[in-house]
Parts: structure tokens; C-alpha cells; sequence
């Protein structure tokens, strides 16, 4: 047996019994707080756990990588090819990672979009022989050693991660990927045509019935196989009852008229543009103290019932007030944010009105919200350390989902068409109940919006902000500045547009504006483009030392690492403390904070 | 360029052309569907623009056969007792069960003459969503169609235009006689080609290219840059020739064990330590690395 476990063999017999499949007492600390699903880590800025786009580069442009629960925007540039690279590569990234998928379309059938994901790039393929050369010791092979030849009968021990668990591939373009590979990914298509009969054109609700049934799909992928923290065993409830269906009815009713332009919504008059100003501070404010709640570890129950309430009951107001024509209900959307500050949060003017009562909306996504915690309190008497947890964490993934071209007529939405259109809330609408989604499961989602073809700027503004994360591509592709010898080197402008701010006041603003990006054959890189008078020192561009680690595979135990994560290098924690407790999928994901503690103290 | 789409050789093209009130496309439109009828195609024509005899004036005479055109200019609305064609036919299955009273089963050429009439009667999304039905259901070669963009909406032109695969913008050109088209194609693959030719239709609907102005665009993933090596041009010598390696393995250095001891030390005993390592992402994050501020 190995030495340590005999020195140490005048603990208890439970304690041997551990060391015999461990071999060592001291555990990792920096792991224990986080179930390491694969493909995800916690971000160095606030802990939030995060996933990478797929393209290393974008992942450090935006701050590490996409939080779960979050959304990304991508504005398409102008042939949409740099674009649907961008959806590609988030894409590939899940499958390399053992995501689940779901991908949304209109326009080509999402198995074309997953028979074109890129081929990746992995350097432990070639590596699988560790276990070979362990009882000859023939000097005269290429790869005996000379120097520290007492190590060469050793077992090769693999330093780098296994590409599974590894944040971030690289992919070729010129490739695609094998096809045993993409089986392996558990994939929901959505396609449109095939959801949703082509109806006639008389019928005017007929025009949002895409995102609806889009809206519903992905509900139904993130229920059925339990991202929101339910037990992926059970059937999907049928037909989609309460909270959502709720939200559909009296959120998609009669938009046709709610928003006459010019005067409503969309381009609201000046006073009210302040006016949502300071309720959109507030309400962040309100969300943010409602997001904390549970991080905070209050007992559930009913009063973390009535703390979740308040953000519900905005959103549910501002539905409303969408459904309304007259001005008479936007007063009261006004007040509405003071009483989120209320002990309550549910004051009287919300209850004068409960036609709608979507009543299982809000029950709902607390139940939701609330779910989570309940297993861990379910699962924390019988806890005995490690294994069940680890349990618990293969059944944890995350659900990716691409949506492309969002808002282009395909879906039957208007806004690409025409300055003033019948459905200018339609996509911001289905943002709303798409973020709801997100924010209470884990799934991470990347929409493409064509937003060159979206009319009115107001629309592009409104959703940009209902995104989290929104990243503009332009591209030179059949413009004059292809040819300007300042542009030779790339091949379109990238404009981080927003950034989000989660669980902070401030969010991670990257440090260059002035971002060009380029697609390389086995990279997409995106550097901040120089003039010629810009010190070489600033001459960083992050990601591009990552390929050189394929030899970092085969290495020894004692070979120096090569495969710095490139990401790595470059994000230090600058902003906010690290002690910034993760908040919006932290509930989810984190079965017993204290687990540790409270085997310590049964024994 | 324009010859080469002339061609369609991709099934499921879409290709737009796009004219204004200076500049007429049906020119050209009908020099596209000449080439197509010489090379024994099947061509359907919904015409709303024009009646047939305009339409089918100045095409070969011998191989008008393989035209077939649906009158939908005569009662576009559908006002008589037994229309043609009308415009409330623009529907994937009624268009399909007009193209399936031509016997051949051969894909066939679909002609949109034009997208104009129909986008007056029909919202622009649906017009999007049923084209691009059209063109997934398999039985058309290609879509061709003629759109008059300065009677719609820029968002509307460019919403259809974001469907095609290639886009042919007719402008009068300097002289009188010749016409520029822009024309913007882009493949599957993402490609984006872009050209403008002088053109011209000539009584018998042949289209020439008189000139190009081409600012041919090919862009594709660039090849990896190739480093030059640094050691390629030194004043002093960093490689061993043959002899020279032999000489040096000779020498035989200090705490070098033979082989036996060698051997005999490897052989594995009791007691001797494992090496015990799972890889870990955070081990490979140097807090004070030395070389952090070199830009290597």
C-alpha cells in the first residue's frame, strides 16, 4: 500500500475507509463551493458561473464568458455570415462540453445549422495510451529519458484537463464535426415552419404565433429534462399550464392596438422616457435586492414568497399596462416600483384588477425559484459528503440555446418591414418571457437579431436592453472599407454594445472600444485595432498563444505547464471583491453551502 | 458574375431583380428566361406586370413551349366567374398544384413577374415566409423575381432581399446604351461576392457583358500565417553536424549511472512514492508570474 496511508493509520476506521479510495484527507477548498458542471467555471469577477461563447476571445471581450442564466445578443452584420459563424461556434462549444442544445430557426432547418457545426480542436485525442509503458524499461526508445530518467517508469499522469472539462476550444472552420460527436448531444429543434402551419394573413394574432410556439418549446426542453432544477425524470405537465400560458394570454392578446404609434410605448414622449428612467433604476435596485434574497440564505417559506413578489409584480404591471390603450393604467405603472420597497410587495392598487390574475405567474416562478432550496434541505440530513453531491452534480447541465434571426419576417414579426409596426412589442415581449426562462434554470441562450433591417431605432434599443449581453458585428464584407489598407487585416468592427451588471453596481467594461475581429481557418479572433503610433506594449491580443499547447497533452508529471488558459492570463480580478456572493443561478446550482460543516458536526 | 447566374446552377437559388422607375429589369428578366428556355428548362411565369403576348414577345419562338405562364393580369382580384390566376393563389400549395399540371416531372424555373403587385396585397412577412416555403419544398430549381424597390419601403426591400442568394441592382450607366448591375451574391457557406458589369440586351434577348468594373471580392478564412524562423540567418553557429553530435554523445558526463544501475534502480520496490495528480484548471493560474508583463 502507499506510504501515506501507513503513517497515518492511527485514525479511526472511518477515516481509513476514506483513504483508501482517496488516499489523502486534504481536499481542494477552491472547488467545494461550486458543483463543477462541465464546460462552466466561476467567474474571477463575481463568482457567477459561466460559460464560454465557444469563441475565446469574445468570451474575454465580454468578461469571461456568458453567465448562466444570461442572454446574449449578437447583431447580425449585414450577409449575416460572421453572425451564424458566432452561433456555430456556441454551439460546437456545447457539444465539445456534453451541453444540452436547443436550437430555434426560421429560415434553415436546425439540423443543416448542426450537420455545419466546426470541427474542434483537441489535443487529448492522440493521448489515450497513459496506462502503456509501465514495466519496460528500453533505453533506446525515442522517448526515454536521460536526465530525470527515475521518472521513467512512471505512469504518464495527464497535467491537462480533459478537453470536456477544459473552458473554451478552438475549432476549424474548414472542418466539420465528426458525426459521432454531434450524436452525442442531446439537441431540441425548433423550425418554425414545421411548429407553425403557415396561416392566412387575415388573422392578425396569427403574426406572433412563431414566437409563442418558440417560447413554449423551449419551456417544454427546460422542463422535460429538468433545468430548472426539478428532477428531469418526470414528464413534461401537460400542455404548458399556469405561469407561462398565463403570460402568453394576457401579454400577447391585443397587441395589435396597444401600442398605436407614435405617441405609445415604443417612442414614448420625453416625460415618460424619464420617467422609465428612474423606475429602471429602481427596479434593477428591486431586482437586485430580490436576486440576493436567497443567497443571503433566509429560511424559505412565506416570506421569501412575498420577497420574490415584487419584481413578478412589475413585470406583470408593465404587461398590463401594455394591454391597456388608455393612460389611465401607466399611471399606476409608475407607482408601482415605490411599493416594491414595501414590507409586502403586494399593495392595493394591484389587486383592484385581477381580470388577467395571472396569480400562477408569480406562485409559479417562486415555486420555481424556490424549488431548488427545498432539495438541498431534503438532501442535507442524509448527506454523507461527497458521493451524493456528485450525484446530484451529473445530473446538473446546461441547456444552450441559439436563436437565429430573431425579429426577421420569417417569424412573421413586422419590425424588419416597416418604421411603425402592428407588433413593435412583439419581440420584446417574447425577450421578457425568454429572460424570465433563463433567469430561473440553467440555460444560457445567444440570440441573432438582424438589426441592419430593424426600422426603428427605438425597438433595437428596447431589446438591446432586455439582452444582457449584446455584441454588434459589422462586417466589411461588399463595402469601400474593405479595400482601405486600415482594415486590410480584418474582417469587420465588433461593438461591445452592453455588458451586465450582475450582482453589482458596476459591470466589467472592457478596456478597449476599438475591437476588430478576423476569421482565421482555426480561429476567430478579435484584437483591438491599432494605429501605428499605439506603444507596442499595448499590442495584446488576448487569446492568441492558445494553440500552441498541443504538446501540453503527452506531457509528464513534472513537465511545465503550457497550457495557460489564455482568458486566464489576461482576466485578473480588478473590479469588485471576490467575496460577492453569486446570486441569480447561484440557487440552482448549489445544493449545501454548508455541507461540509454539517458532516463535521454529525460525526 | 451575372453570366454564371444566369446559369442557375444552385438548386434553390433565389435570385432578385431589383430596378427602379429609371431603369427597367424586365429586359433582362426576360434575357434570363430566354437562356433558361434554350437550355430546355421548364419556366412558370406568374405575370401580374404584363399581359402574356408582352411577355412572351421577342423570346425564341422555338422552345416557348417550356413556358408556361399564368395569367394573373388580366383579373388579378379574382372579380370574373373563373379567374386565371390571382393574387390570393400566392400560396405555397396552390403554386405547387399549378406547377404539377406540366406533365415532366423536371424542377422547374419559378418567374415572379413581379414581387411588386404582390407585396400590394399581401403583408411583407407572409410574402417572406411563403417564398421561402417555395423554396424548401423541393420542386423549384430556382426562384426569379422582379422587384421594383423604389415603390416599397427600404425596410420591406431589404427584409426580401436578405432572403435571396443573389441580388441584382439595375442602374442606367453613363452612356446610353449600356446598363450597370450591381450584383451582390452569396453562397451557403457565408461566401459574399460582389461585382458591377456593364451590360446590354440585344433583340434577341442575349445578354453581353460589355465591361467590367469589378471589384471582385473573395474572401475566405485566410491560411495560417507562416513565422519566419529566427535561427534562419544567425553569424554564429546553434546546430551540430553529424560529427559533431557523435562527438558530443561520446563524452560521457558526471553522475551519468550505466545502464545496469540504471535498471536495477528502476526496478519497482516496496515503499517507493506515486505521483498522485488530477488535473485542475485553477493549478494552471500562476498568481505571480514572473513572465505575466512580457509580450511574448
Amino acid at each position: 500500500m502507499a506510504a501515506p496511508s501507513n503513517s497515518m493509520s492511527s485514525s479511526g476506521p472511518e477515516q481509513k475507509a476514506r483513504l483508501a479510495c482517496n488516499t489523502t484527507s486534504f481536499q481542494k477548498k477552491s472547488r467545494s463551493n461550486f458543483i463543477s458542471i462541465p464546460g462552466t467555471r466561476p467567474s474571477v469577477q463575481n463568482g457567477q458561473l459561466i460559460v464560454s461563447t465557444g469563441v475565446t476571445s469574445l468570451d474575454y471581450v465580454i468578461g469571461g464568458g456568458l453567465a448562466v442564466g444570461t442572454l446574449l445578443l449578437i447583431e447580425e452584420d449585414k450577409y449575416d455570415s460572421y453572425s451564424r459563424m458566432l452561433v456555430k461556434y456556441f454551439l460546437a462549444e456545447g457539444v465539445v462540453c456534453g451541453h444540452s442544445l436547443f436550437i430555434g430557426s426560421a429560415r434553415d432547418h436546425p439540423d443543416e445549422i448542426l450537420q455545419e457545426l466546426p470541427a474542434p480542436i483537441l489535443d487529448d485525442i492522440a493521448s489515450p495510451r497513459s496506462e502503456e509503458g509501465q514495466g519496460t524499461c528500453d533505453p533506446e526508445a525515442p522517448d526515454s529519458m536521460k536526465i530525470a530518467w527515475r521518472y521513467q517508469n512512471l505512469p504518464k499522469v495527464q497535467t491537462a484537463l480533459a478537453s470536456s472539462s477544459r473552458f473554451g476550444h478552438y475549432y476549424d472552420v474548414s472542418k466539420t464535426m465528426d458525426p459521432e460527436m454531434r450524436q452525442t448531444a442531446k439537441c431540441t429543434s425548433f423550425f418554425l415552419p414545421q411548429e407553425v402551419a403557415l396561416g392566412s394573413a387575415a388573422e392578425p394574432s396569427q403574426m406572433i404565433e412563431g414566437y409563442r410556439a418558440l417560447l413554449r418549446s423551449i419551456q417544454g426542453a427546460i422542463r422535460s429534462q429538468g433545468f430548472d432544477g426539478s428532477t428531469p425524470s418526470l414528464p413534461p405537465p401537460p400542455a404548458a399550464p399556469g405561469a407561462l400560458d398565463a403570460f402568453l394570454r394576457f401579454s400577447f392578446r391585443g397587441s395589435g392596438e396597444s401600442l398605436a404609434p407614435p405617441t405609445r410605448g415604443v417612442l414614448a414622449p420625453s416625460r415618460d422616457a424619464t420617467a422609465r428612467r428612474s423606475l429602471l433604476a429602481r427596479t434593477r435596485l428591486a431586482a437586485l435586492r430580490v436576486s440576493t434574497e436567497p443567497a443571503l440564505k433566509t429560511p424559505p417559506g412565506p416570506a421569501c414568497q412575498n420577497k420574490s413578489a415584487p419584481l413578478l409584480l412589475w413585470r406583470r404591471q408593465t404587461f398590463r399596462k401594455k394591454a391597456s390603450p388608455d393612460g389611465s393604467s401607466s399611471a399606476s405603472l409608475w407607482t408601482c416600483p415605490r411599493r416594491l420597497h414595501g414590507p409586502t410587495g403586494r399593495g392595493p392598487g394591484s389587486g383592484g384588477d385581477r381580470r388577467h390574475s395571472p396569480a400562477g405567474f408569480s406562485t409559479e416562478l417562486t415555486q420555481k425559484l424556490e424549488r431548488p432550496r427545498k432539495d438541498v434541505r431534503k438532501k442535507r440530513p442524509g448527506c454523507q459528503g461527497a458521493p451524493l453531491s456528485d450525484a446530484a452534480a451529473k445530473s446538473r447541465n446546461v441547456l444552450r440555446i441559439g436563436l437565429r434571426s430573431l425579429g426577421s419576417a420569417l417569424w412573421g414579426d413586422d419590425v424588419c418591414c416597416s418604421e411603425s409596426p402592428a407588433h413593435a412589442a412583439a419581440l420584446a415581449t417574447f425577450l421578457y418571457g425568454l429572460r424570465a426562462l433563463l433567469r430561473c434554470s440553467l440555460s444560457v441562450a445567444m440570440v441573432t437579431v438582424p438589426a441592419h433591417l430593424v426600422q426603428n431605432r427605438a425597438i433595437m434599443d428596447r431589446v438591446t436592453r432586455l439582452c444582457d449581453t449584446a455584441v454588434a458585428l459589422e462586417s466589411f464584407r461588399g463595402l469601400e472599407r474593405e479595400a482601405n489598407p486600415l482594415y486590410k487585416d480584418y474582417h469587420g468592427l465588433l461593438h461591445v454594445k452592453q455588458t451586465p451588471h450582475l450582482n453589482c453596481l458596476v459591470c466589467e467594461v472592457p478596456d478597449q472600444k476599438d475591437l476588430a475581429f478576423k476569421l482565421k481557418r482555426k480561429q476567430f479572433t478579435i484584437e483591438v485595432r491599432l494605429s501605428d503610433d499605439t506603444p507596442h506594449a499595448m499590442r495584446r491580443t488576448p487569446p492568441a498563444e492558445g494553440l500552441s499547447r498541443s504538446d501540453a497533452a503527452s506531457g509528464r508529471a513534472f513537465a511545465p505547464k503550457k497550457n495557460a488558459q489564455p482568458a486566464k492570463r489576461v482576466c485578473r480580478p480588478s473590479g469588485p471583491p471576490r467575496g460577492t456572493p453569486p446570486i441569480l443561478v447561484r440557487i440552482s446550482v448549489n445544493p449545501a453551502p454548508h455541507s461540509l460543516t454539517s458532516v463535521s458536526v454529525q460525526r | 458574375m451575372l453570366l454564371d447566374i444566369m446559369q442557375m446552377n444552385e438548386g434553390g437559388g433565389f435570385v432578385i431583380i431589383q430596378d427602379t422607375a429609371d431603369c427597367n429589369g424586365r429586359q433582362l428578366l426576360k434575357g434570363f428566361v430566354n437562356a433558361a428556355l434554350k437550355r430546355e428548362e421548364v419556366v412558370h411565369v406568374l405575370g401580374f406586370d404584363v399581359c402574356e403576348n408582352e411577355f412572351r414577345a421577342g423570346l425564341d419562338s422555338r422552345c416557348t413551349q417550356k413556358l408556361c405562364f399564368h395569367d394573373g393580369y388580366t383579373d388579378p382580384l379574382g372579380w370574373t366567374e373563373c379567374p386565371p390566376f390571382t393574387v390570393n393563389q400566392f400560396i405555397p400549395q396552390e403554386i405547387n398544384t399549378c406547377l404539377r399540371q406540366s406533365e415532366e416531372l423536371k424542377e422547374v424555373i419559378l418567374v415572379i413577374d413581379s414581387l411588386s403587385w404582390i407585396l400590394r396585397h399581401h403583408s411583407p412577412a407572409v410574402v417572406c415566409q411563403r417564398l421561402q416555403e417555395l423554396r424548401r419544398g423541393g420542386a423549384l430549381r430556382s426562384i426569379l423575381a422582379l422587384l421594383h424597390s423604389d415603390m416599397h419601403q427600404q425596410g420591406i426591400v431589404g427584409s426580401l432581399c436578405h432572403l435571396a442568394t443573389a441580388v441584382i441592382l439595375v442602374t442606367p450607366g453613363m452612356s446610353g446604351q449600356h446598363t450597370v448591375a450591381k450584383t451582390t451574391r452569396r453562397t451557403k457557406s457565408g461566401r459574399v461576392t460582389r461585382e458591377e458589369e456593364y451590360f446590354s440586351v440585344s433583340e434577341d434577348l442575349t445578354v453581353s457583358i460589355e465591361a467590367q468594373s469589378s471589384r471582385s471580392v473573395d474572401m475566405q478564412e485566410e491560411p495560417e500565417q507562416y513565422e519566419t524562423d529566427p535561427a534562419a540567418n544567425l553569424t554564429f553557429n546553434l546546430r551540430l553536424s553529424e560529427v559533431e553530435r557523435e562527438a558530443k554523445e561520446k563524452l560521457s558526463l558526471p553522475f551519468v549511472f550505466s545502464q545496469e544501475k540504471k535498471s536495477a534502480l528502476l526496478q519497482p520496490r516496496r515503499g517507493a512514492g506515486r505521483i498522485l495528480y488530477e488535473p485542475d484548471a485553477n493549478d494552471d493560474f500562476d498568481q505571480e508570474d514572473p513572465d505575466d508583463d512580457l509580450d511574448v
